[in-house]
């Protein structure tokens, strides 16, 4: 056990990713457990790992090749694959619920976003996924070029910046809309906001008792900015 | 690689090589590559060729034509001309290619273009299995040097962080677990921190326990080797602000590309001395290139001045401008290389505007381009000569003469018309699951861009001065004694329209693609369009409507006789407009990706006359189906390829025989992800031509017929020639093999090369050929210095003319480089010998004395045979020498230093270079 008190104790595998940020709504469950754990800094997460986040849950997961996935509220992914050398990682996530933003930083490294829809081949570039309830699944192009194949019908359409690409839950239509650079920047700054708020905040208590003892506590919290409009 | 800075040309040895692997005895170019066992599809290659100081001759330009196996036609790719070397980086995209074939071009200052391999020589273009993507195999952990590929995830080397924002990951890639955890130190500013990291055989993580000071730290990984050395894996610093400091640096969560008018870009100054047989010849090139960004938008500038510009060449100072708008826009203008559909235009120089816009995602495209090929080159003639030919003797005994006044140009003094070409393209479907596409292309020469002498009327009266008076009135008076022989090639025209289309379906897995194409060329459009009274001239009569249609065309092409297809069919004197067939190009290919198996299925259709001003190199009448399925096993590392080939010439029946050329393949290549094993491959091709024609003579012995000179054929009493007999059979072998070991604390890697091609005719007593080749090579990378070694072998013999010539060659080489990174000093040096011996017995022809001599002519009854007089022999030796210097002033400034001196004698190359020696500096400032 790490001296932060998390409880990390994996099979000693070569990891695929590791926990970068969260907050503590994010839950971890291992292949091989059935139970999830809740996620810790530089968590590692390997093949076949679930990751799933609460109602408030945001989690920052860094692959071994620097690209980072942002996951937000009420997701649920699945992270295949393996790295094998520097730069060079071949993962397949698997979005089944919620939202995700990708960005890959090496062109080297080849990346597929699955939904229960659709599958995205990413190599080098920027985008989100959004799976709804009932399996329909959304991408968002940020920059790069995105190959997005509807899985039933197997229809493919690029993705690029300001595009984006709706799959119907049945996996048959993709229907490529186009994005403003007004959204795409408010997509942006909701991102990064939760980003920032994934720093933990440290709070020390000074107990001092009526004989001059003092002792002193530390509590770790999570400081949640106000919505502009609250 | 020891190959980046090993720079100096052992050409000689590796061409032999890679020209015999070419199956070409006529490879001039001193040219050095070693083609890559394999490419991922996708993923960039550099190909380095190395030059052997390309004689008294640099290269000018460079060019890198590459095809996917069974395409008609090449995609031409601009190299870099570097030191001694010429670089390429190419990438292999086609989603359903199996292999690419490719060649280099030279361009030299004297004009000529060299190719390398010959494309259309026996084994043609060099070969490369396309797999696909993979990743990189990890590198042994080694344990004694604890040399270990690793990546820092956190903090980013330099990162300046806030106190509660740091932890430490480091994760290693290697095949096994070999390390121990507890044999890994993790050490803060030389603080022990083991004990509070998490560490397990891949990953290193930890948290600071309480946030950090502010300050600058240092955070270290060692290893503790089984003998008990400390070895220092990795290090990096990273800083601590203070509470109050501006918000700390983190991986930067959308970090886009630096931005700015000026983002980077290289100047380079490189002057050179070469010297050859007392001749010296002294050259500089500056290039410049710059490049910027603001948000979308994307631009690069450069350009290249050169002392080689010469109003007698094509343009050698060459600029450019890139302008780019996101995925959608692409403005080029100056010396740019466009494509459109291939059978057209692949990658052409054209000076000129250039853009491509991609609308809907790329649903829509739309390219325009508007250009020259060539500029002007105004000719150069000499004085007219008078010349008085002896035409006959009259009864009297007196000769009877003719005057001739000659017209020459003068040395280099050819011109050439500007030429100029418009081309577009518009499509639809971009990559989707249907795509559809025209384009179109019109190139021109300017006939007024230059004056041509083609008359007498043409004249300049300057050219007259070495005549005297009666001789110009003789001229004046006989107009048509002028004898023209400049060499001057006439202005042209071409017109070429090109479809193409694909449709892909489930889920890519079958892909259709098909190309059709058709062009039409005028070889001199000087004289208008073809009027009533020239076809008249011609023997036939053309109605006003034709001529009218012709004027109406002349806008987009001059449809004359000239043409290499005249759209015209004469019956009874009277001309018909058609289409003609020999104009036509089609191609189409079905791809089949299923169960680690890509099939293909292709058939192509190319016209005799089926050519383009913009794209030569297409290989013409021809037509057939190609079959091939490639399948990989044993977890896609071990990749067989099948294929069946036939095609046939004289596709319109224009000619007297027909050759049909069957091959047949087996291509096995094994790319094991384990780098203790060694990367094989194995090719074995067997091609058959026959042009269905028996080699016959009637008038020689039946020992002296497969040497006949001529095919002669009796029927009654007549003997007349039949096409010459084609039927041989090639068969080509290669292997290579490549496998990285250590051994004595170095890290080798190890590549052998075999090859054997042969050529058995059947038709032609004298027209077997046999070439044997192996090479090794061996480059060593020490641990502890940074010396890299390379050393090799290369033996060959080659057998033409069924065994009357041999050549024998043998080289070794070896170079050697030396880094000195803290002095920012590389230096390389190599040295290469050749051993040559060839035996050449020439053929000559003779007569049947038992032919009858006075029937037939004497052609018919001539048969080849031995020269009587003794071989040639020759031996010779050659050597070269050269060597790098490369000092880093510092980051941005750098300094080559390059000689090199070549005593060559060589019969293979057919270069003589008795003393030639090379100097060249260059500058390079990275911004």
């Amino acid at each position: 056990m790490a001296e932060d008190g998390a409880d990390r104790s994996v099979t000693p595998r070569r990891p695929l990713a590791i926990v970068r940020r969260f907050n503590p709504l994010v839950q971890v469950r291992h292949l091989a457990d059935e139970d999830w754990i809740g996620a810790a800094r530089t968590h590692p997460l390997h093949d076949a790992d679930t990751l799933r986040t609460g109602d408030e849950g945001f989690a920052v997961v860094q692959f071994m090749d620097n690209s980072v996935a942002r996951v937000r509220p009420n997701s649920l992914l699945i992270v295949h694959g393996e790295s094998r050398a520097p730069g060079n990682t071949a993962a397949r996530i698997a979005v089944e619920l919620g939202e995700m933003f990708l960005s890959v930083q090496s062109s080297a490294s080849a990346y597929e976003v699955a939904t229960p829809s659709a599958v995205a081949a990413v190599r080098g570039t920027r985008f989100s996924t959004w799976v709804s309830p009932t399996g329909a699944s959304s991408f968002t192009g940020f920059s790069g070029h995105v190959l997005i194949t509807a899985l039933a019908s197997g229809n493919v359409v690029p993705l690029v910046r300001g595009t984006r690409a709706e799959v119907d839950a049945a996996g048959e239509e993709i229907e490529l809309t186009r994005v403003t650079e007004d959204e795409l920047d408010t997509a942006y700054d909701e991102y990064q906001r939760m980003d920032d708020e994934l720093d933990i905040k440290s709070l020390w208590l000074r107990f001092i008792d009526a004989e001059g003892r003092t002792e002193e506590i530390e509590l770790e919290y999570f400081q949640v900015q106000p919505d502009e409009e609250e | 690689m020891i190959r980046r800075t090993l720079g100096t040309p052992l050409a000689l040895l590796s061409s032999i090589t890679l020209s015999v692997l070419a199956g070409s005895l006529e490879a001039l170019p001193l040219i050095q590559h070693r083609p890559p066992p394999y490419v991922e599809r996708g993923k960039p290659v550099r190909m380095e060729f190395r030059l052997g100081d390309l004689a008294s001759d640099p290269v000018r330009e460079a060019y890198l034509h590459y095809r996917y196996r069974g395409e008609p036609t090449y995609h031409h790719q601009p190299a870099e001309v570097l030191d001694r070397r010429i670089v390429a980086e190419v990438s292999f995209t086609d989603a359903s290619a199996t292999m690419a074939e490719y060649y280099l071009t030279t361009e030299h200052h004297d004009g000529r273009v060299r190719a390398w391999p010959d494309p259309a020589g026996p084994a043609g273009p060099a070969a490369v299995d396309i797999i696909e993507p993979r990743r990189d195999a990890p590198q042994a952990f080694d344990t004694r040097s604890g040399r270990i590929e690793h990546a820092i995830l956190s903090p980013e080397p330099g990162a300046r962080l806030r106190p509660d924002d740091v932890f430490a990951a480091v994760t290693f890639f290697y095949e096994h677990a070999e390390a121990i955890p507890d044999s890994f130190q993790v050490r803060l500013n030389d603080r022990n921190i083991s004990t509070a990291a998490e560490i397990n055989p891949w990953l290193i993580t930890w948290i600071p326990p309480e946030p950090l000071m502010p300050g600058d730290y240092t955070l270290t990984v060692d290893y503790s080797s089984p003998d008990g050395h400390s070895i220092r894996i990795a290090g990096w610093d990273f800083s601590i602000l203070s509470t109050i400091s501006p918000p700390a640096e983190d991986i930067p969560p959308y970090a886009e590309p630096r931005e700015g008018l000026i983002t980077g870009g290289q100047i380079q100054g490189t002057a050179r001395s070469q010297s050859s047989s007392n001749r010296t010849s002294n050259l500089a090139r500056n290039n410049i290139r710059v490049s910027g960004r603001h948000g979308e938008l994307r631009y690069t500038l450069s350009g290249l001045i050169t002392t080689q510009e010469d109003v007698r060449l094509q343009r050698q100072n060459q600029y450019a401008a890139e302008l780019k708008a996101g995925d959608w826009l692409v403005l080029e203008a100056g010396h740019i290389h466009p494509s459109l559909n291939p059978f057209l235009m692949a990658g052409r120089r054209v000076r000129g505007l250039h853009s491509d816009i991609r609308l809907r995602s790329g649903a829509m495209q739309m390219q325009f381009i508007y250009g020259q090929l060539h500029r002007r080159i105004k000719p150069l003639y000499r004085e007219l000569v008078h010349e008085t030919r002896t035409l006959s003797l009259d009864s009297e005994g007196n000769e009877i003469t003719e005057n001739q006044f000659i017209l020459q140009s003068e040395r280099q003094g050819a011109g050439t018309y500007a030429r100029n070409m418009a081309g577009a393209r518009i499509g639809y479907g971009g990559d989707g699951p249907f795509g559809f596409s025209v384009s179109v292309l019109r190139v021109e020469d300017r006939t007024g861009s230059i004056d041509l002498v083609r008359s007498f009327d043409d004249l300049d009266p300057g050219l007259l001065d070495g005549l005297d008076p009666a001789q110009r009135q003789v001229l004046s008076a006989n107009p048509e004694l002028l004898d023209i022989r400049t060499g001057d090639p006439p202005p042209r025209g071409n017109v070429g329209i090109a479809t193409d289309f694909h449709l892909h379906a489930d889920n890519n897995r079958i892909q259709i693609h098909g190309d059709f194409a058709a062009s039409l060329i005028n070889d001199d459009i000087s004289p208008g369009i073809l009027d009533q009274k020239r076809a008249d001239n011609l023997g036939f009569a053309l109605d006003d409507a034709t001529v009218s249609l012709f004027d109406r065309l002349s806008w987009l092409i001059v449809i004359n006789e000239n043409m290499n297809a005249l759209p015209l069919k004469v019956h009874d004197q009277k001309a018909e407009l058609i289409m003609p067939k020999g104009v036509l190009a089609a191609q189409t290919r079905i791809n089949l990706n299923y169960f680690d198996h890509n099939a293909a299925i292709q058939y192509q259709w190319i016209g005799p006359d089926f050519s383009t001003l913009t794209n030569t190199g297409l290989r013409r009448d021809v037509g057939g189906y190609s079959i091939s399925d490639r399948f990989r096993l044993w977890s896609n590392t071990v990749y067989l390829t099948l294929g069946h080939e036939r095609l046939k010439d004289n596709v319109i029946g224009h000619r007297d025989a027909t050759t049909t050329t069957t091959a047949n393949r087996i291509d096995v290549g094994w790319y094991p992800m384990a780098p203790e094993l060694p990367n094989v491959t194995a090719r074995i091709h067997r091609r058959t031509r026959d042009n269905g024609h028996e080699r016959t003579n009637p008038l020689l012995p039946s020992e002296l017929v497969l040497a006949s000179v001529r095919n002669v054929q009796q029927v009654g009493d007549e003997f007349d020639v039949r096409p010459s007999p084609r039927d041989n059979v090639t068969m080509q072998y290669s292997l290579s093999l490549s496998q990285p070991f250590a051994l004595l604390d170095i890290d080798h890697e190890a590549s052998v090369n075999l090859a054997r091609i042969s050529t058995k005719d059947r038709v032609f007593l004298y027209g077997d050929h046999k070439t044997h080749s192996a090479g090794m090579t061996l480059s060593s990378t020490f641990t502890g210095t940074p010396v890299r070694t390379e050393v090799g072998f290369n033996t060959h013999r080659s057998e033409s003319s069924s065994g009357l010539s041999t050549l024998s060659v043998h080289g070794l080489q070896g170079g050697l480089s030396w880094d000195f990174p803290e002095q920012r000093i590389s230096f390389a040096a190599e040295l290469g010998l050749t051993f040559d011996r060839s035996e050449t017995t020439r053929l000559v022809d003779r007569l049947y004395e038992e032919a009858p001599g006075n029937t037939i002519p004497e052609q018919f009854a001539r048969y080849y045979t031995p020269d009587t007089d003794p071989p040639e022999k020759e031996r010779t030796i050659s050597y070269l020498l050269g060597s790098d210097l490369r000092y880093q002033l510092d980051p941005r400034h750098t300094v080559h230093v390059s000689g090199s001196y070549i005593r060559l004698a060589d019969r293979y190359t057919r270069l003589s270079l008795p003393n030639h020696h090379l100097f060249q500096l260059r500058y390079v400032y990275d911004f």
